[in-house]
């Protein structure tokens, strides 16, 4: 297709002529609710309003944690925080076994609620590397099965006090041998400078473990071993899960601080036949606060479309910018639905989803790096890389163009400027630099490849988007399964935003980050909340629309004409919307008040994603293995799986053998996925793997030529959709012969 | 030049009837009896499994309508393999295949089907966009198709004007303008000014083109005083109200669909609309029954597409729906809407086929016969009577609509049961060689042949 033909259609996207197509439109750019309302409520006000379902959910504490909740109300029930016991350095516990003895004995005391599950080890069954430590966890509960009752004095208040109360346990109020303690990841985790294994049990384990080590030399070799996980070494499975045990290992064996159990998060749902919510997708630890809810959420009372009221249990303090913004967690939800993130955090394991950015190849081996490849230098300037260069992997990705709210068009200045504005930032703002550092670190080198004019016909409509082939090069090795989310190619905001922002740091008006703001003394950066930091941009753009100023990375990339009409429209907007927080996300940023966001949808047919996009990640469902038999070197395992079974504006969740999906249909359901490991014949792990090979209805193990003669257990768990949260976990007892 | 008439005598001749009963007329058309009932086959009939290769929407919104259809189908298929199968010996085996896919990628599906699948027969298929693309395919392939819905007149108008293979068992598009138009002329006949909210796509060009033909000619003392065009995608609907409004209508003639008439029917509320003027839907009620909610106001004309809502026909009156909508109900837990019902008498029909030919040939029939039988076939569906025109291989069931009522039994509001509209179909759409037209055959056909209510008749 010629481009001019191209820009015709785009201009038509809605062709109607005669009576070609029937009432059913099959794709509406963006997700369900047409509106999205962020109402800041206190615990009881959340129940009042969940028991009308004037608020459909509610992202805080159980409002119904002390009270009989209405029939409609269901829950998201997700990991949180940790609760461990940390031992007071001065007192009489010095000595690492004594403290590891009297932990094991508080361990057994501690009874599971419904909101506290008792788990002695950090890595739980949220935790996608649960398996992998499935013998330690069943090691770490023998021994406390195995220990005696408690003599420790413990501190406690709220409600761990109260679940020691059940235990018999009264908690010290005076002097104490240990504090029992809740640590909460959240922040941490949905924190810009989280690195892609966020969500991993070993590194989790690792922020939660790591202050509380005393002795200087175990700290050391923790930390080397976590900077050898951390870095990405290539190694096979079974050697990554060996270094992470013995990361935990390292983390745990003193017994400063052990774990005792962790808090499930319950964030009601309102599911009444009306004015409920359906469809509901949320990530295993972050819960309803999560992008993936947001794109999923739908109201019952509407096919699509309709308003959806979220309860918040704050106010939206933090300040509104892209950059270093929308960091407490009104924030970070506004954020989740008018950012659109490059990839976004599966919810059921660890992997990452494609949104905006799509992995198409991850290749490991070291690839020649091309000589019109970019790589910002200290200043941000986007220079050349050279011949000769080489990388330890390239990630491929397709990237899903579109327009941004100020109607300009997305283009590959916009992809590249994040790099440039990474480098150029990185000593100003600490944060800025934080967030940035895994990129810069493993950069190598960018190359937008091309853009390709893409058209999914749908009968009257013509969807016509664009799509940039981009190849990233990374200096490092890389773990396959985080590659993609190390460094991609994405701007949630136009290029000419950056640039206002950096303009109005560098003039001191403004600090990106908190941190940065507090110690300037100058406001935290808000492109929508501030009026005096908007006159001062509204007069700024002003001037960069007149000097069409484009920022020196961009030149070559961006003409004249082109800035001209980027500044032009982006002070339309402001001028429309009153406010400055462009983007490219599914919902707008509307109307605000001190207790309210309204969050308009972006119905806009550039936006590559429809509702619908993310209905396989609603209802997450589960497998079991019924049996499992030897064949040889094989394991075969007969499923049992979860199918969910729709009806009206409700649906329940049956049990069944699993039975593939005739032979020659393409719509393909999900398969069971065995995940495996092997242990033995010693404590370390000999093998370990994935398998989706099916035989019949069967899913197969295939252990030829993976094990040396020796006697062995084979943990093994299936995952459905990508499922694996609190899986079933097989142990089976495998000899090979000599 | 078009004669003048008086409008009750009009209608009459439409055959419109308004009440509890079945307004469907039989006439002299040949009856397939049930498509249940199943003698001893003739002849050797092989124990192969009767492919179906199913493509509807599994995802995306349009899911909605799709996966009744599916669920339609299995039902069907379910039963007739619990007989034994097609002819007692040939168990159905549905592949399905999602319609989500985009059209080339639909066509390319349609082709692996038969291709590479060996399917016996196709089916489903939601949207009009995909008709027109698949039905040529299918001709090629000889690939033995009954489109359950794909609704578009453009399909056997102009994409397939002489099918041999395709098939459609729902009603035409244009009926839904046309029976939206009567029924309103029929119910508020004093009307006078008119105002239009539709969809700025086809349907809605459809909707108003049919509408406005119709009034032309049964109300032709009425006079649109206000269009609104809402563009796909929008979720504010507070300027087509407003505008609606103020031009002070008697009535609103609207075919806003789906997820788009939710928002903007709750909107209306806001406004007061549904006080301030009558309402006509051509589809308010074309998506599934537990779509709408029981805010939904009462008394408006409510559209159900294809001519099908689970409550009608009702009771004992017609014991294929009572006996489907039941059966439905237990395996599904939910009520049918108009694909569900279209999915299942799409295979009833196919069955009844293969049967009679089976009587007339013994042995498994081949596709030829199949389709001789298919053409002018009638059968008794849970929806009425159901003829497919020999001619153009359409469906055509008598066109059904009503008037939006909640009752104490369902969570949903359905058409009152005791005012329910029937239009024999024959009568508001073209006929047998007729010519094609533009933008429709219908369009032409009313615009040509209907008489015009004499102005002194209208006034009454």
């Amino acid at each position: 297709m010629s481009a001019a033909r191209a820009l015709v259609l785009l201009a038509i996207l809605a062709v109607a002529s005669g009576s070609e197509a029937g009432h059913e439109i099959t794709f509406y750019p963006s997700f369900y609710p047409q509106e999205i309302t962020l109402r800041t409520v206190d615990v009881p006000g959340a129940a009042r309003l969940l028991a009308k379902s004037t608020v459909q959910a509610y992202v805080g504490a159980n409002p119904f944690a002390r009270a009989a909740a209405p029939e409609h109300v269901t829950y998201a029930v997700s990991l949180g925080p940790r609760v461990v016991l940390t031992f007071n350095r001065a007192a009489v516990f010095r000595d690492a076994s004594a403290r590891c003895a009297a932990a094991a004995k508080f361990q057994k005391s501690v009874v599971s609620t419904a909101d506290l599950v008792a788990h002695p080890y950090p890595i739980t069954p949220y935790h996608d590397d649960y398996l992998a430590h499935f013998d330690l966890v069943e090691a770490a509960r023998a021994r406390a099965e195995r220990a005696g009752s408690t003599a420790l004095r413990v501190k406690a208040t709220g409600r761990l006090a109260e679940s020691l109360a059940r235990a018999g346990i009264k908690p010290s109020s005076g002097p104490a041998d240990a504090t029992l303690e809740e640590i909460d990841l959240t922040a941490r985790l949905s924190d810009r400078a989280a690195p892609p294994w966020a969500k991993e049990g070993w590194y989790q384990a690792y922020l939660v473990h790591a202050d509380a080590l005393d002795d200087p030399a175990a700290r050391r070799a923790a930390e080397e071993a976590y900077a050898r996980r951390a870095g990405g070494a290539s190694e096979s499975p079974a050697e990554r899960s060996n270094l992470e045990r013995r990361l935990v290992s390292l983390l745990t064996r003193g017994c400063e601080r052990v774990a005792v159990g962790y808090v499930l998060r319950r964030e009601p749902l309102s599911a009444e036949y009306s004015q409920g919510v359906e469809n509901i997708a949320y990530d295993a630890q972050s819960g309803l606060a999560s992008a993936i809810f947001i794109r999923t959420v739908k109201l019952k009372d509407f096919p699509w479309n309709g308003w959806l009221t979220v309860g918040v249990p704050a106010h939206a303090q933090a300040a509104w910018n892209p950059v270093a913004g929308f960091t407490d967690e009104a924030g970070r939800l506004v954020w989740a639905a008018i950012g659109d993130p490059a990839l976004m955090p599966a919810p059921g394991n660890s992997a990452w989803l494609p949104n905006r950015v799509q992995p198409i190849a991850v290749e490991s081996s070291n690839a020649e790096i091309p000589a019109d490849a970019v790589l910002p230098d200290a200043t941000g300037t986007l220079k050349p890389v050279g011949r000769g260069a080489t990388a330890a992997a390239k990630v491929t990705y397709r990237v899903l163009l579109s327009k941004f709210h100020d109607g300009v068009k997305m283009t590959a200045a916009d992809l590249v400027y994040p790099y440039a504005f990474a480098a150029r930032w990185r000593g100003s703002d600490p944060a800025v630099a934080r967030a940035g550092a895994l990129a810069r670190e493993r950069l190598a080198g960018i190359k937008v490849v091309r853009v390709d004019t893409e058209i999914k016909d749908l009968g009257e409509i013509q969807l016509i988007n664009e799509v940039a082939l981009v190849e990233v090069y990374l200096g490092a090795p890389v773990d396959a399964r985080h590659a993609a989310a190390i460094a991609p190619p994405w701007s949630v905001v136009p290029w000419q935003l950056t640039a206002l922002m950096e303009e109005a740091v560098a003039r001191g008006w403004a600090a990106f980050s908190e941190g940065e703001a507090r110690r300037r003394g100058v406001p935290w950066l808000d492109l929508a909340r501030d009026r005096k930091l908007a006159q001062q941009l509204a007069g700024l753009a002003e001037g960069l629309e007149r000097r069409a100023h484009v920022p020196d990375a961009l030149r070559g990339l961006v003409t004249v004409d082109q800035a001209r009409q980027r500044w032009a429209a982006l002070r339309r907007f402001q001028r429309q919307h009153g406010h400055f927080m462009v983007t490219s996300g599914p919902y707008q940023l509307g109307k605000w008040t001190a207790d309210t966001v309204t969050l308009p949808v972006f119905r806009d047919l550039t936006y590559p994603l429809g509702v619908g996009s993310y209905d396989e990640q609603a209802i997450p469902r589960r497998a079991y293995v019924a049996r499992v038999e030897r064949r040889g070197d094989r394991l075969e395992i007969q499923a049992e799986v979860e199918k969910v079974t729709k009806f009206e504006r409700s649906y329940r969740i049956g049990r069944e053998p699993y039975r593939p999906e005739p032979a020659g249909e393409t719509m393909r359901v999900p398969a069971p996925v065995a995940r495996w490991t092997v242990v033995g014949p010693g404590p370390a792990i000999a093998a370990a793997g994935t398998s989706a090979e099916l035989d019949g209805d069967r899913v197969v193990i295939d252990l030829k030529g993976k094990l040396a003669p020796g006697a062995y257990r084979v943990l093994v768990m299936l995952a459905l959709g990508g499922n694996v949260v609190n899986p079933e976990v097989k142990i089976i007892p495998y000899r090979v012969g000599e | 030049m078009a004669t003048e008439v008086n409008r009750r005598d009009f209608l009459s001749t439409l055959g419109v009837t308004v009440g509890a009963g079945l307004g469907a007329t039989v006439g002299s058309l040949p009856i397939v009896g049930v498509a249940h009932a199943q003698g001893q086959p003739k002849g050797t009939i092989p124990d192969t499994p009767f492919k179906i290769g199913h493509m509807t929407f599994f995802t995306g919104p349009a899911a909605v309508l799709g996966e009744p259809m599916y669920k339609g189908q299995l039902l069907a298929a379910e039963e007739i393999n619990a007989q034994g199968g097609l002819l007692g010996k040939r168990k159905i085996e549905i592949l399905k295949a999602d319609e989500n896919a985009g059209t080339d990628a639909n066509v390319k599906e349609m082709r692996r089907l038969k291709l590479s699948e060996k399917i016996d027969f196709f089916c489903g298929i939601t949207s009009s966009g995909n008709t027109p693309a698949l039905g040529p395919v299918a001709e090629e392939l000889k690939l033995l198709t009954i489109f359950v819905d794909g609704c578009t007149d453009f399909l056997f108008d102009k994409a397939v004007p002489n099918p041999h293979y395709i098939f459609r068992i729902t009603n035409m598009q244009s009926a839904d303008g046309v029976t939206g138009a009567v029924a309103a002329a029929m119910t508020w006949p004093k009307a006078k000014r008119i105002a239009h909210i539709h969809p700025d796509y086809s349907y809605g060009r459809n909707a108003f083109d049919h509408w406005t033909i119709t009034f032309k000619k049964l109300m032709p003392q009425a006079e649109n005083v206000s269009e609104g065009w809402p563009k796909l995608g929008t979720t504010d609907f507070s300027s087509h109200i407003t505008k609606a409004i103020a031009s002070k209508p008697d009535l609103l003639a609207t075919s806003v669909w789906g997820g788009d008439y939710v928002a903007f029917y709750k909107q209306a509320l806001r406004y007061g609309m549904f006080d301030k003027m009558k309402v006509a839907s051509m589809i308010a009620f074309g998506v599934a029954p537990h779509a709408i909610g029981k805010d939904h106001p009462e008394g408006i004309i409510a559209g159900v597409h294809s001519n099908y809502h689970f409550t009608y026909p009702g009771g004992d009156r017609w014991p294929y729906n009572k006996t489907f909508v039941e059966k439905y109900h237990k395996r599904f837990n939910e009520y049918p809407n108009f694909q569900a019902e279209g999915g299942y008498t799409a295979t009833y029909i196919l069955k009844a086929a293969i049967e009679k030919a089976n009587k007339l040939a013994g042995g498994w029939p081949d596709d030829d016969a199949i389709i001789a039988l298919l053409e002018g076939m009638m059968i008794a569906s849970p929806a009425g009577y159901v003829y497919i025109r020999p001619d153009n291989h359409q469906g055509y069931k008598d066109a059904v609509t009503g008037f939006s009522k909640n009752v104490a039994e369902y969570p949903f509001p359905i058409l009152d049961p005791d005012r329910i509209i029937t239009i024999p179909i024959r009568n508001i759409t073209a006929p047998p060689g007729w010519p094609k037209g533009e933008p429709t055959s219908t369009y032409t056909w009313i615009d040509k042949t209907w008489p015009r209510v004499a102005m002194a008749s209208a006034k009454k």
